[in-house]
Formats: structure tokens, C-alpha cells, sequence
């Protein structure tokens, strides 16, 4: 590990470049419930030119091999939401690392996303990564391809032609639960390790000098580890924090139980981070849990979950409108949950929805049920048609996103308490 | 609408190539006017390989087919009447096509049998014996309501000959008596008859002879591309578009490949309809004048050129073959891509076609396409001999 004299000449480099550089700036309006906030996340830098303001709690789109799931930009663009940056999981873009360098106008671009910021994670938030594949000179990501290992000076390369707005720095998050001692101290240490060598190498990148860097918080469920990689992350120059190495993807049908346990460490975790820097929770998670992360504090998610749901023929059923009695979950007649984490969505493959004329969910205001009918929807799917995916990802994201403009509407009046699920 | 009003369709000839049988006009139908000669993708199941029906319609496609076979089966008749129809099901507001069911159940099932009823088969699903008669393929093309739909034919393989041919041709005039004595709504949907006959131009001729004889609003010449010789496919289109009277439209089943299309276009025939170009989407094939280019292949992984420069469709503005070259079989999304701008080249040829009748320039545009499509001249012969049939020169 570094010493704390490097570390003083790193954090001095980072006051130089923060004085000549423009990167990403965050500031927090309001404070709600617990440790809820309503945050500003402004300058994002897309090669010259700056995109802000995004209101926090936010959730990004989410994109696999450079693209939302299902979705072309030109059919993206039937969302009708502001744009808002899009998480690329570096595993499903390593293929495009050489290409993109060729490229030279960044994976943005590459892609024909080029209107949306790019930020870039370390691990896919829907693809299990196999355990035991990192060491100490750097990690494994799986792509379609299999098995490729990245260390600091290739992962700093990708970042480089990837020309991300922000990213997460390399970081060995592989700690599920059962983790040992040893492995844990290996996460924090090796993911200390590469962030120090990924900052030396960022502040001396002149293509990265708008970008913002984000430092990822290891440390699995054991709260010693996660308070020493805060703590440790905290003094490293970072313009943001990812709580990463809870491995969600592991524990499909368990995730509340994970969840539960996670909750405390998370909460304990984010204290020990200072409160004018974002925070970033990435998974597969239903809206009753982004609720219970946002009161620990958490300002970025990622809209995996909307994917995850539409892969099952489920539409989501999240209510869209701040009525009466907000965080009033609609219970129709069909909505039969699969089990207590698929209590949001109705599975559109039931055979009772053969003559359902009617849209997904009354009054959403998505181009799906503006447009089409729950039975057709259900012929889809039941004929393996490739638009049942178009329209369900449409609604999904429409509804999780509004969720969280929701969210953000009720802190800002300082009602987020009368959310309950 | 016009001089065949009492269907419910009309086509007006706007212009006609003063070489060649080409010619250009207006398809009015109870939900859109198409222009033709014109291509019509085929969306099998009430859906076109993902595309949504708006991203369609700015595709400049007003027509789509879809299969009563499929449409039969799933969602069934019954949904779809009570759904209002499939336009009202899909959300699709322009004109649709569907076919009997007949040629599907022939090519797909084994099992079917063809005898004087109908064409009897075992439901692939729940394996009940399902017998498609004459009366039930209307009904469920009633139930769908197409604009035009398509009498139900005993379809023979075209490469098959001798008496079973001849028995097929009679065989799909009774039935066309069968099928307009059942059809519930002339005055909202059409119905063709399907010209058949085998590669026997005396039977072709036969049985135009027949179909005529019938109140029909326009007519489908059937039992070709399925294989035969280019050279019997060519002369037969030919005869047949002879025989057909000038003021109806032509449908050209199942023909959709660029060469032959110009070349069927020059033969007078109006519309045309093939799932080739979004089939071939789903495997990385993009369609360009010199045939097309699959995506897979490696040489397109740092190409940062479109697919077609000169294309204007949404995937050729935004998005460039190396990308696609990554994302093609893996991604729902590339399939999108692909159909899109294949979609986007066959409408844009049947543009350029009409285009061309318009202002009598077809027989040069024929020339310019062709050497585009071969640069070394090295025509194929069906292709050379069927445009001197209509007094196009290659060489
Ligand atoms: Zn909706
Ligand atoms: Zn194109």
C-alpha cells in the first residue's frame, strides 16, 4: 500500500487538477429522512461540452454490450425522459476496448449513445461474476467470450478509450457472503492497491481530465473490512464512492435475505463517507429496497432491475402517481407475485391476460400502455417475439424511473416518510 | 375510389414504362393508399421482427402481411375479433395483407393432407386434426380484416409435375368459388384469387382464363420461387402478367430478392412480398446494392463506415458496422438495427423503381442497377433473357 507521503502528493496533484480541470460537481439541496438527500449532479463532461443538472436520487440506465436492452436509440428515444447517463458494465464492453481506441470519439459515440453520458462500472449488476478469479496484480471480468483479466495499466487503457463522464476505479469486490478472513483483507488491500496505481495514472491523463473517478468501498458483510476501506477511500482525491461487493448476483432468490443483512453495514458504511460526494449502490433491486438504501444515504442506482423484470415477461406495476396515499401499491385483480420480491409486477405470460384489452397499469403515461393492450403484449411473449421485450423494457423503465422522480418529489417536500411498502 | 368501386380498393396506373410492362400507380385501401409497385414485409404474428408499428410507418411501409396460419393458431379468431381486428390488436394503422394459410400449412406440417375438403393437418400445439377448408381460411381472415386478403389455394410445389399440377389449378378455382361465397365483408376486404398452373403455360393461361371469368379486385400469381429454374420462373411471371387484365393489380407471392424484384417489375407486376429481407436481419446480413454484407464477418470490426453510405434510415445515420459487427446474433437490439435498414433498402428500391417509371427512365435505371449488382457484367442468363424479353438490352 502507499504511504502516507504518496498519498499527500497525489491529493496535492488532485487540488492542481481541480483547479485547471472541469469534472463533475455535486452538491446536496436537502436533506430528507434518515439519511436521505436530494442531490445535484451537474458538469458532466461529454468530450467539450457539459451535461447537468441530474437531480439525485437517480438511476441510471442501464445498457449491456453498449446498448439498453431491447431498446435502439431510435426506440429510446419513445421513453420520453430527459437523458440521463447510462452505467456500461465493463465486462460487456471489453470487447470493444481495442475498437473503440481506434474509434477515438469514445464509447459513447461508439455505440450511438453519443447524447448520454458514459459512466463505467467494474462488474455487470445482472451478470454473476465466478468467484475466485482475482489476484494481486488484477481482477477477472466474464464477458460473452469468457474470462478476460484486467490489470491497472489495461483497465487504465479501456478507461482511456472508453472516455467515460465518470467511472468506478478497478477494485476486487469478490466477497460473497461465506468469504473468509483472508479474503476480505485481500478485497480491501488489492482494491486500496489499484485505486492509488488507477489515480497515479488518471492524474496524469491528459484524455482524462474531465472525467470524474469514483472509489469503490469493498469489504463484503464484514463491517471491520468495510470500515477500513471507507476510511482508507475517504482519504484518496475521488469525486465519488461505489459500495460495491455485496454480490447481488449471487443470491438471486435470497436477495432479501442478503438485503437485510446488508442494511446495517450499509447504513454504518456511508456515514464514514463525507456527505458532499455521491454515492453509488449498483443491483437487481425492487423499489421497497432502493427505498431503504436512499434512507441510508444512497444517490445513484442503476435500472438493472427494470431489465431483470422485463427478461420475465413482467411488467411492473410500481404506482406512478402521487395520489391520496402515496407508495399505495396497486393490487389488481392478476397481480399474482411469484414470490415476496416479484410483489411489483404482474406476469404478463398468464394465461388470464388472453383477452385483457386493457394497458399494463391504468394512467401511466408510457408509450407501451398508451399504445398497447396487456393481450397482445401476452401473445407476444407467448409467441417468443422479440417486440414483447421492446415494449415491456419501455414500460419497466418508464415506471422504475418515475419511481424515482417520485421519490425525489416527495423529499423535496419533505414527505418521503409517507413512502411505505 | 374508382372504377372497381364496388370492392373495397382501387388502383389507378399513374404511369406505365414505354419500354417494358413496368408501370407505376396508386393501391387505394380501406386503411391506406400504397403506392406500387411495391414490397410488403412480412410480419408473421402480428408483429414485424421487434419494430415497433411507428418506426414502420416512418419507414414509409404502408402495407404489411401477416400469416393466417400463425394468426390462426395464435392468438386464434376469437381474440382477435374481440380485439377489433388484428389492426386494432397491433396498433397498426395502415393497410395489411394476409394469406390463406394454405401455403404455410403445405411447407411447414408434414402431416397435412390435401383432398376436396380442404387441407387437413394436426395442430403442432395441442395435436387436434384441424381441417383449413376454403370457408374457415375466410372466416379467419375475416376475423383478422385485412384489407386485402387471399383465396386458399392447393398449392404444389413448383418443382413437382405432371396431373397433380393440373388438378391443383382446377382445384383452386372451385375453392375461389367457395372462398368469395363465404367471405362476410366485401365491401372492407378484398380477396385475391391465386393465378396457378405449375411451370405450363397453357394451364397459367387456363386459369387466368377462369379468374377473370369472377368479380375480383385484383390478382395473385402463385406456385412460384419455390425453388424451380430461374428461366421457368421468369417465363412464367411473363405469360402470365400477359393474360391479366391491365387495370388490376398484380401480386407476386413470395418474391423479394433486389435482382428479382426490378427484374419482376419490368415483367408488370405490382406488388411483392418475401420475408428474406428481416429474416436475414436476425443473422447479421444487411442488405446494400452489391448484394449484402453479414456483419459477423471480421473484416467489419474497425469499419466505422454505415452500412450503406448513402442510406438515410435511422441505423445507417447513427450507428456504423463496427458496433454492429460486436452486437449482431448476440443482441436483440442488432436484429433491430439490421431489419431496419433492410426494411429501409427495399422501400427505398421500390422508390427508385417507381421513381424511374414516372419519368420514363426505367429501362436506364435497370441498366445502372444491374451493373451495380454486377460489376463485371457477368449477368446471370434468366436475367439478360428476361429483360430482352421486354426489350431491355444488358449488354
Ligand atoms: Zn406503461
Ligand atoms: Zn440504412
Amino acid at each position: 500500500m502507499f504511504t502516507f507521503g504518496s498519498l499527500l502528493i497525489l491529493r496535492r496533484k488532485y487540488l492542481r487538477k481541480q483547479l485547471l480541470a472541469r469534472t463533475m460537481k455535486f452538491s446536496v439541496l436537502q436533506q430528507g429522512p434518515d439519511e436521505s438527500r436530494l442531490g445535484n449532479l451537474s458538469e458532466l463532461w461529454k468530450d467539450s461540452e457539459k451535461i447537468g443538472d441530474f437531480q439525485t436520487p437517480l438511476c441510471l440506465l442501464y445498457s449491456r454490450a453498449g446498448s439498453i436492452p431491447h431498446l435502439t436509440n431510435e426506440v429510446l428515444q419513445y421513453l420520453n425522459k430527459p437523458i440521463i447517463p447510462v452505467v456500461f458494465p465493463l465486462p460487456s464492453i471489453v470487447g470493444l476496448i481495442e475498437p473503440a481506441k481506434k474509434y477515438g470519439h469514445g464509447i459513447g459515440k461508439f455505440v450511438g449513445l453519443e447524447e448520454y453520458p458514459v459512466y463505467i462500472s467494474v462488474q455487470d449488476p445482472v451478470e454473476p461474476a465466478p468467484s475466485g478469479y482475482n489476484d494481486k496484480s488484477g481482477i477477472s471480468v466474464w464477458s460473452t467470450g469468457g474470462r478476460v483479466r484486467l490489470n491497472v495499466d489495461q483497465f487504465m487503457a479501456a478507461v482511456e478509450s472508453f472516455r467515460p463522464a465518470f467511472y468506478q476505479v478497478l477494485c476486487d469486490s469478490d466477497t460473497p457472503q461465506d468469504s473468509s478472513r483472508k479474503r476480505l483483507t485481500h478485497s480491501v488491500e488489492r482494491s486500496l492497491v489499484h485505486l492509488d496505481k488507477c489515480l497515479e495514472k488518471h492524474l496524469r491523463s491528459d484524455k482524462l481530465k474531465n472525467t470524474a473517478v469514483f472509489g469503490s468501498v469493498v469489504g463484503g458483510f464484514s463491517p471491520d473490512a468495510r470500515k477500513k476501506s471507507a476510511m482508507q477511500t475517504v482519504l484518496r482525491p475521488v469525486d465519488g464512492f461505489v459500495i460495491d461487493g455485496f454480490h447481488w448476483n449471487n443470491s438471486d432468490l435470497g436477495l432479501l435475505n442478503t438485503f437485510e443483512q446488508m442494511l446495517p453495514i450499509l447504513k454504518e458504511t456511508v456515514t464514514l463517507l463525507p456527505s458532499d460526494k455521491p454515492r453509488v449502490l449498483h443491483g437487481v433491486l425492487p423499489p421497497d429496497m432502493i427505498l431503504e438504501a436512499i434512507k441510508c444515504g444512497i444517490d445513484l442506482f442503476d435500472a438493472s432491475y427494470a431489465f431483470a423484470v422485463t427478461e420475465r415477461g413482467g411488467a411492473l406495476m410500481v404506482p406512478v402517481s402521487i395520489g391520496n396515499s402515496p407508495g399505495n401499491i396497486l393490487i389488481k385483480d392478476g397481480l399474482k407475485p411469484l414470490n415476496s420480491h416479484f410483489k411489483y409486477e404482474i406476469d404478463l405470460k398468464n394465461e388470464i391476460y388472453r383477452e385483457d384489452f386493457s394497458p399494463i397499469l391504468e394512467g401511466c403515461a408510457c408509450y407501451t400502455c398508451r399504445q398497447f393492450s396487456k393481450a397482445y403484449i401476452h401473445h407476444l411473449l407467448n409467441t417468443s417475439e422479440m417486440l414483447a421485450f421492446v415494449l415491456l423494457m419501455l414500460h419497466n423503465l418508464h415506471n422504475f424511473l418515475s419511481f424515482f422522480s417520485i421519490i425525489r418529489e416527495l423529499i423535496s417536500k419533505g414527505e418521503l416518510d409517507k413512502l411505505q411498502f | 375510389m374508382s372504377a372497381t368501386s364496388k370492392h373495397a380498393l382501387g388502383f389507378r396506373v399513374i404511369a406505365e414504362c414505354s419500354k417494358t410492362k413496368g408501370r407505376t400507380g396508386v393501391l387505394s385501401l380501406p386503411h391506406a393508399d400504397v403506392e406500387t409497385p411495391v414490397f410488403m414485409p412480412v410480419g408473421t404474428q402480428g408483429t414485424l421482427k421487434g419494430l415497433l408499428p411507428d418506426q414502420l410507418e416512418k419507414l414509409n411501409c404502408h402495407l404489411i402481411l401477416g400469416n393466417t396460419y400463425h394468426l390462426g393458431m395464435r392468438p386464434g379468431p376469437e381474440v382477435l375479433e374481440k380485439a377489433g381486428g388484428l389492426h386494432n390488436f397491433m396498433n397498426w394503422k395502415k393497410a395489411l395483407l394476409t394469406d390463406s394459410g394454405g401455403f404455410q400449412m403445405v411447407s411447414l406440417l408434414e402431416l397435412s393432407e390435401v383432398n376436396e375438403e380442404g387441407v387437413k393437418f394436426v395442430s403442432p400445439y395441442d395435436e387436434r386434426e384441424i381441417l383449413l377448408s376454403p370457408e374457415k381460411s375466410i372466416e379467419i381472415q375475416n376475423a383478422i380484416g385485412a384489407d386485402i386478403i387471399m383465396q386458399l389455394d392447393d398449392v404444389v410445389s413448383s418443382t413437382v409435375s405432371g396431373p397433380r399440377v393440373e388438378e391443383a389449378m382446377h382445384r383452386t378455382i372451385r375453392w375461389l368459388d367457395r372462398c368469395i361465397k363465404s367471405h362476410q365483408k366485401p365491401q372492407k376486404q378484398n380477396i385475391f384469387p391465386i393465378v396457378q398452373g405449375g411451370l405450363d403455360s397453357e394451364l397459367r393461361k387456363k386459369c387466368v382464363e377462369e379468374l377473370v371469368k369472377r368479380d375480383v379486385p385484383g390478382f395473385a400469381i402463385g406456385g412460384l420461387s419455390g425453388g424451380e429454374a430461374k428461366d421457368m420462373f421468369w417465363s412464367m411471371v411473363h405469360i402470365t402478367t400477359d393474360f391479366l387484365p391491365p387495370k388490376k393489380p398484380r401480386y407476386l407471392m413470395g418474391v423479394g430478392f433486389a435482382v428479382d424484384l426490378v427484374v419482376c417489375c419490368a415483367l408488370g407486376c405490382d406488388m411483392f412480398d418475401c420475408v428474406f429481407p428481416t429474416r436475414t436481419a436476425r443473422f447479421g446480413c444487411a442488405l446494400v446494392d452489391s448484394g449484402q454484407i453479414n456483419l459477423k464477418n471480421r473484416i467489419f470490426a474497425e469499419d466505422f463506415r454505415p452500412i450503406d453510405e448513402q442510406c438515410t434510415c435511422t441505423t445507417c445515420k447513427r450507428y456504423h458496422r463496427a458496433y454492429l459487427h460486436s452486437i449482431v446474433t448476440k443482441e436483440t437490439v442488432a436484429c433491430h438495427l439490421v431489419t431496419v435498414h433492410n426494411i429501409a433498402y427495399q422501400m427505398s428500391l421500390m422508390k427508385s423503381i417507381r421513381d424511374s417509371i414516372k419519368s420514363d427512365k426505367f429501362p436506364v435505371f435497370v441498366q445502372e442497377f444491374m451493373l451495380k449488382v454486377y460489376p463485371k457484367k457477368d449477368y446471370p442468363k434468366w436475367v439478360t433473357d428476361a429483360l430482352a424479353a421486354v426489350n431491355i438490352n444488358l449488354q
